[in-house]
């Protein structure tokens, strides 16, 4: 039997089939009829969530490889550029509580660890942490792009992500994928999915177009997780123990004017059983509850977001969607791989999904699975990865909810509950009251949120460290004196130079941004 | 034309009494490093200057361009209020008018010192008619826009083929320091050379390919920008290079 692996069938047609078909076909398929073949289907009658607005800087990679120009990736998903989050309210919820996670990591990070420095300055300086280290957050406060007309597509003055319509975003991937890369695209219902003997899927039965076969399948059907767990009944480990949001009740809204800024990052603002996210689009805003419904009602909810979001919101209705906070016990299996919610779901505090799925996307597109003895050895390594990336994301997600001082309701009360704090963390925290989070605290060579994101939060949220027992070396010293002039010099100069993100965002529908 | 902001649209009311003295204009001519230039220019223009590719500031669209300096508002070719070269671009000739706004109309700058109500060659007769001098601009200007529509035309061939890329020149000073300059753009000969044939011939008959040799051989001109240099920097160049940073 040749096991050659030939016919990709990708099931489901959200970010996560798309982003998949389209990177998989881009990278493998050519036009030698003896080429690798991708197909797509998806059922008509089921929607995608659509809410995934937030991408990491990753996102520039992914559609770079894809081949879509970023003019047309702004232009066709009202897309805008997005510098990190500002997270309000987190630490002591007063009208001051605000902080930066930038995603510019700190000045010279390979060469010296400003946090300790900054600790030890901090009494004759009163910059917070993300502004002494680095000047993107000055950008953000000043509403100014990361990057200029001039700017080459995907390049940047500042590191960035983007916000996007998740909708439109999954229509010109589908175009893109049928129009140029070759994707098989098929609407049809799936009625069941066949094995042989041996246990791997062979095909799938559809409605109108009969039996499908393929080699290797990717479960993109959301969290309905047809092939994950529909054929193979992969538990799924469920962290509502350690991160308590199950609803988020998400709404739509205009700006107040027609040339209102827009916002150049995420604003996540924490309320009584939650936090609300604020996404600016050139469009709208999308905004959204994220809550604890142990901890308030659906209609307590609800008032919060619309007090939240005020007048204008006020015609417009809002969605609610189930947040099952937990993933996968494996994710591959034998042909069988998970991508997107059929892999695993957590709050979008820190963007992780899309993130997630160009993660696994990589590893299948990169180095698509020769034959079965390949991808058995393939998949273990999958495994392990995405048990780790969990792992640490919920951590990190954990991290946001345990720093906190506030005591004023029972969500923030039971997030500092020591049971409810993973043991790895609550390690990590104590030897971080001595050491600054570094490098060797994430030994895994792709690890999703490094110490940059540790500092960057630990520090926004005044955890108590002393840092300042430390010895330092006059060289030392010195050098990051140094890094903080020119972070100063950098924040005044960008600031000045950069120009408004709404501004940017009209030139790029205008007159487009140029290859090099 | 950023910079000027004394230029106003070329109106037979406003600007009645006006006389041009000859230019060139040396005072705008020192704030300037480079000028944007018609495709019928290449030939001439590069026989005096490097011929590259900038980025519009407001558009970000490229612009095909002689180079007079390498930094920001410094024109090595004037010296001692001498503009030392064979060739003057028409852009420079027909100074103190430019075409300016998104339609390109014919636009004056008032505060040039080529500007005057008592010296130089009057625009309308007593009698409010047009002289034969601002019939000339007008003729001169015309042409201008037409053949710049065609350079732009010509770029966004070249862009429309990926050809572009950008260059760096590096600037070694004597003492052991160095600068950058960046926000030049040429045609990468290695993208060049891998186009279809079909592509090379249709270029060819459209006349564009000659202007793409011309262009890329024009960076030997950065030579003597290094040579008119000395009089500009103050520290002495000790080696200038160029180079295509990415295929």
């Amino acid at each position: 039997m040749n096991n050659r692996i030939k016919h990709i069938l990708i099931v489901g047609g959200g970010s996560a089939g798309w982003i998949a078909a389209a990177r998989i076909a881009a990278k493998n398929c050519t036009d030698d009829p003896d080429s690798v073949s991708v197909t797509l289907v998806e059922s008509a009658a089921i929607g995608t969530i659509g809410v995934g607005e937030g991408t990491w800087p990753t996102m520039r990679n992914t559609l770079k490889k894809i081949g879509i120009s970023e003019t047309e990736f702004i232009r066709q998903c009202d897309g805008a550029f997005k510098q990190g989050a500002k997270f309000v309210g987190w630490t002591n919820g007063t009208p001051q509580d605000g902080y930066y996670h930038p995603l510019n990591p700190p000045h010279a990070a390979t060469q010296i660890d400003l946090s300790s420095h900054w600790m030890r300055a901090k009494n004759q300086n009163s910059l917070d942490f993300a502004d002494a280290v680095d000047f993107q957050a000055a950008l953000c406060e000043a509403g100014r792009a990361p990057k200029a007309i001039t700017t080459p597509e995907y390049g940047g003055m500042a590191n960035y992500a983007y916000h996007l319509d998740a909708v439109k975003f999954a229509k010109l991937l589908r175009d893109f994928c049928v129009e140029k890369l070759g994707v098989h695209h098929i609407v049809d219902d799936i009625t069941a999915v066949n094995q042989s003997e041996d246990g791997y899927i062979a095909s799938i039965e559809t409605k109108l177009h009969g039996t499908i076969g393929g080699d290797l399948f990717l479960d993109c059907s959301g969290f309905a997780a047809l092939m994950i767990e529909g054929v193979y009944g992969v538990p799924f480990v469920p962290c509502n123990d350690i991160l308590f949001a199950d609803h988020a009740l998400a709404l739509q809204v205009p700006y107040e004017r027609e040339d209102a800024p827009v916002a150049t990052h995420t604003i996540s603002t924490a309320q009584d059983a939650g936090w609300i996210w604020d996404i600016g689009l050139p469009t709208r805003r999308g905004t959204g509850y994220v809550y604890s419904s142990d901890h308030t009602s659906h209609d307590e909810a609800e008032a919060t977001l619309r007090r939240y979001v005020g007048a204008v919101g006020a015609e417009r209705s809002t969605r609610r969607i189930k947040i099952r906070a937990g993933h996968r016990e494996t994710f591959w299996v034998k042909n069988c791989v998970a991508v997107g919610l059929s892999n695993g779901f957590l709050e979008p505090l820190e963007a992780s999904a899309l993130m997630l799925i160009e993660t696994a996307v990589d590893f299948v597109a990169d180095r698509l699975p020769e034959n079965r003895e390949a991808m058995m050895i393939l998949s273990k390594q999958f495994n392990a990865a995405f048990t780790h990336h969990w792992e640490r994301i919920i951590e990190f997600l954990k991290l946001h909810y345990v720093l906190t001082k506030r005591n004023d309701t029972a969500f923030w009360r039971d997030n500092v509950r020591p049971s409810s704090i993973p043991e790895g963390l609550k390690e990590r925290l104590e030897l971080w009251r001595y050491h600054p989070p570094s490098a060797q605290d994430f030994s895994y060579h792709k690890e999703i949120f490094s110490w940059p994101s540790y500092q960057y939060v630990m520090h926004g949220m005044g955890f108590e460290a002393n840092y300042t027992a430390r010895s330092s070396s006059g060289h030392d010293e010195q050098f990051a004196k140094r890094c903080f002039a020119a972070v100063a010099q950098s924040r005044q100069r960008t600031v000045a130079e950069m120009p408004m993100h709404r501004d940017l965002l009209n030139k790029i529908n205008q007159y487009g941004l140029q290859a090099v | 034309m950023k910079n000027l902001t004394s230029l106003s649209l070329f109106n037979a009311d406003r600007h009645r009494d006006v006389r041009i003295v000859p230019g060139p204009d040396i005072a705008l001519g020192n704030r300037l490093n480079h000028v944007q230039i018609g495709l019928s220019e290449t030939g001439v223009a590069a026989s005096d200057y490097p011929l590259v590719f900038m980025k519009d500031v407001d558009s970000g669209s490229f612009r095909l361009v002689a180079l007079f300096g390498l930094r920001q508002g410094s024109n090595c070719f004037l010296i001692n209020d001498q503009w030392q070269a064979t060739y003057l671009p028409l852009a420079v000739v027909g100074w103190p008018f430019h075409l300016g706004g998104p339609d390109q109309l014919l636009c004056i700058d008032e505060g040039s010192d080529l500007v005057s109500t008592d010296a130089g060659s009057a625009l309308y007769t007593g009698g409010g008619n047009e002289t034969a001098e601002l019939l000339r601009i007008r003729s001169m200007f015309e042409y201008l826009r037409s053949d710049v529509d065609s350079a732009n035309n010509f770029t966004a061939v070249l862009v429309d083929l990926n050809l572009l890329r950008p260059i760096h020149v590096t600037l070694e000073f004597a003492d052991g320091e160095s600068e950058l300059i960046e926000g030049l753009y040429s045609i990468s000969p290695l993208r060049l050379s891998a186009l279809e044939d079909t592509t090379i011939m249709d270029m060819h008959r459209r006349s564009l390919l000659d202007k793409i040799h011309i262009i890329m051989n024009s960076l030997g001109q950065m030579n003597r920008i290094q040579q008119l240099s000395r009089v500009y920097f103050d520290r002495k160049i000790a080696r200038l290079t160029t180079e295509m940073t990415s295929q």
